[in-house]
């Protein structure tokens, strides 16, 4: 889970770093999910083209770890799956 | 520009931008300059976003370079205007550079296309050798 409450903008530079952690962590059999992204950043992101391959995203830190834990108990549910 | 009125530079700056630690004044900058301007925040956003990209550009392509940062007045309406120029080996094919995915260095090819998407207003000037001049700007709408 990385926490990205603190940023105030998302780059083409860092959604290439989320997008490598997420390759790296599928390799290790790993969900990668975003938290805490503020509204201008997820807009501009889309403006800008940016798509994040392989990341969940969830509302905040506590939506995250719910997601993840999900995902441990049904490894066969759609959370567990990697996305293609 | 568009309507034809005349373009008044209420504020201006300029600074450098060679290394990484740069581009994160540019951020900073280019906010500052965004918040004085009366940017809400989404439209400061996308400013320090497509700064941010071009930026990252004047360094790692154009070997270092300058931004000018201008607070516009054109009639009514006041923007922001960012110059980058560097004189690193320039752009062959501008076309083919601001196509989405297009990209020389490994990147995700998405940094001028996307910072045009950003901006309200964009233009590119470069030739092999000649250095890269990118402008830009975002209205306060």
């Amino acid at each position: 889970m990385i926490d990205i409450s603190a940023l105030e903008i998302v780059d083409s530079f860092i959604g290439r770093m989320l997008n490598n952690i997420a390759a790296m962590s599928q390799v290790l059999d790993a969900v990668t999910v975003v938290v805490g992204m503020q509204p201008a950043v997820a807009i501009t992101l889309v403006e800008l083209g940016l798509s994040l391959v392989g990341v969940r995203t969830a509302l905040n830190v506590d939506k995250g770890l719910a997601m993840i834990r999900k995902a441990i108990d049904d490894p066969g549910g759609t959370l567990g799956r990697r996305e293609r | 520009m568009t309507q034809g009125a005349r373009l008044v530079v209420e504020k201006g700056e300029t600074m450098a931008v060679r290394t990484s630690d740069d581009v994160v004044r540019v951020r900073q900058a280019v906010r500052a300059r965004a918040i004085e301007a009366r940017f809400g925040i989404v439209d400061q956003t996308k400013l320090v976003t497509a700064a941010s990209e071009i930026a990252r550009n004047t360094v790692d392509y154009g070997g270092g370079g300058t931004l000018c940062i201008e607070i516009v007045r054109e009639g009514a309406r006041r923007g922001v205007q960012l110059t980058f120029s560097d004189n690193g080996p320039g752009i062959a094919d501008i076309t083919a550079a601001m196509t989405d995915g297009y990209t020389t260095g490994g990147g995700l090819g998405l940094g001028l296309s996307g910072a045009k998407r950003l901006s309200n207003e964009f233009s590119i000037e470069s030739a092999p050798g000649k250095g890269t001049t990118v402008t830009l700007a975002r209205w306060k709408l």
